[in-house]
């Protein structure tokens, strides 16, 4: 199993999986526009993790008490390397995790913290195939995702 | 660091491979023609291919007919070459047509070591004796010989250009950390000033260096909001928006700088993050949650 070592530009490609194989230039950039989206979802997946029992009560730090989201100071400027590689705990969870509604919410924020590293080592490998197009489109997929699901960042008052 | 959990995925990578290698190890006759030729085939997958290969050094190999120039080789007809016990999967060989009398032992091309493999230019290459093995090493090693880096043209042969390389990757990798830590502060002092527009906010912490907003970020949209936000909103998001892009290039890069498995560029790449991490980190606007361990 032999991985190119260097960029090349070319129409031909198969990414991720021997079926998803490109041919032409149309599939590419079919492809192209896929994998857009693909990282434009990875930064939207970024804020629903944050997003999903955010004002539940969720969010409570183990040591002071607090309730403000520690993720919330700027680490979801991470890129999606940093974010597949990096196991942290985004959510204090409060003494009575095993109340069943915290327990549920707890649930689908693993799962979609599953599905945000899925998505992010998708990305890399993509990435990884070393062709030019490809790599420019997680890029700008990259961008656009925060472009638009970033959009509202505001200061609290 | 990220690194320490990349380090981890390419172990895995690495497991995967030797375990890839032993399954195609298949035993199959010595080849027929007496040049034991690891093909070539493989190494140009995905390779655009400008040039066309003079194979006329080659005694017994027949390979008139195989069309090097252009990019893949999906449908084309390879007499001559016969892949006995390879196992193609995961090579990408769609609708080839492998017939005629060559013969390949083994076939793994995993874990014999040529980086900097590249065929650029016309010209006519002595293959006798050569590996043409994988072009990718699925292991640390030291060297400073067709080292390719990211590109093509950037390809270290000598040690003065390794340690060039370095001193790069390792500034990179600092600028990469100064980045992350300059759009902080970015939106820090964006929000400090939109703040002090609509607030009426006393200029003094501004002037003091200090912060006292931090980011709430509120996924519900708001019903209204002032102009004058509106305007620095869109402005800043904008930049930020091209930052990230950046941030996400730069990162993307380092990531293949360490995937040359080069021991020299990997540690530069290592300690210009921890480079970056500490001469940036005294600037960083917020303190960085103690859970936050990996940045």
């Amino acid at each position: 199993m032999d991985m190119p070592m260097s960029f090349y530009w070319s129409n031909q490609a198969i990414i991720l999986f021997d079926g998803w194989s490109v041919q032409d230039a149309t599939g590419m950039a079919f492809s192209v526009i896929g994998i857009i989206c693909a990282g434009a979802l990875f930064e939207g997946v970024k804020r629903l993790v944050g997003w999903v029992g955010k004002g539940k009560g969720m969010l409570v730090n183990r040591d002071t008490g607090d309730t403000s989201d520690p993720e919330e100071r700027t680490p979801l400027l991470k890129s999606p390397p940093d974010v597949a590689l990096t196991r942290k705990r985004k959510h204090m969870s409060h003494n009575a995790v095993l109340c069943r509604s915290r327990l549920r919410y707890h649930l689908a924020q693993s799962l979609l913290h599953v599905l945000q590293v899925v998505l992010a080592y998708c990305l890399m490998l993509v990435v990884m195939t070393y062709n030019g197009w490809l790599a420019i489109a997680v890029f700008l997929g990259a961008g656009l995702g925060y472009f638009v699901f970033f959009a509202d960042m505001e200061i609290k008052a | 660091m990220t690194t320490q959990h990349f380090l981890a995925l390419l172990l895995t990578l690495v497991i995967s491979n030797i375990a890839h290698g032993a399954t195609t190890e298949a035993p199959s006759p010595s080849p027929a023609t007496g040049n034991v030729e690891t093909t070539t085939v493989t190494m140009h997958m995905g390779h655009t291919m400008q040039h066309t290969m003079d194979h006329g050094t080659h005694p017994g190999m027949d390979h008139t007919g195989m069309d090097h120039t252009g990019t893949h080789h999906h449908g084309t007809h390879h007499p001559g070459m016969h892949h006995t016990g390879m196992d193609h999967t995961g090579t990408h060989h769609h609708g080839m047509d492998h017939t005629g009398t060559h013969h390949h032992s083994g076939g793994d091309h995993a874990g014999t070591h040529h980086p900097g493999m590249h065929h650029t230019g016309t010209h006519s290459m002595d293959h006798s004796g050569m590996d043409h093995g994988s072009g990718h090493s699925s292991y640390f090693y030291f060297g400073h010989h067709e080292v390719v880096v990211l590109f093509l043209e950037w390809t270290i042969n000598t040690v003065p250009a390794l340690i060039g390389s370095c001193i790069g990757v390792f500034a990179i990798a600092m600028l990469y950390e100064g980045l992350k830590v300059w759009r902080e502060m970015l939106i820090v002092r964006a929000q400090d000033s939109k703040k002090a527009a609509s607030n009426s906010y006393s200029m003094t912490n501004i002037a003091n260096g200090k912060s006292t907003s931090t980011l709430d970020v509120d996924i519900a949209p708001r019903a209204t909001t002032p102009r004058t936000r509106d305007q620095i909103c869109n402005c800043m998001h904008a930049l930020q928006s091209l930052l990230h892009i950046v941030q996400v290039l730069v990162s993307y890069g380092l990531m293949l700088v360490f995937m040359t498995f080069n021991v020299w560029l990997c540690l530069s790449v290592a300690f210009g993050a921890g480079a970056g991490y500490f001469a940036f980190g005294w600037r960083r606007p917020i303190t960085v949650d103690r859970n936050e361990h990996c940045h």
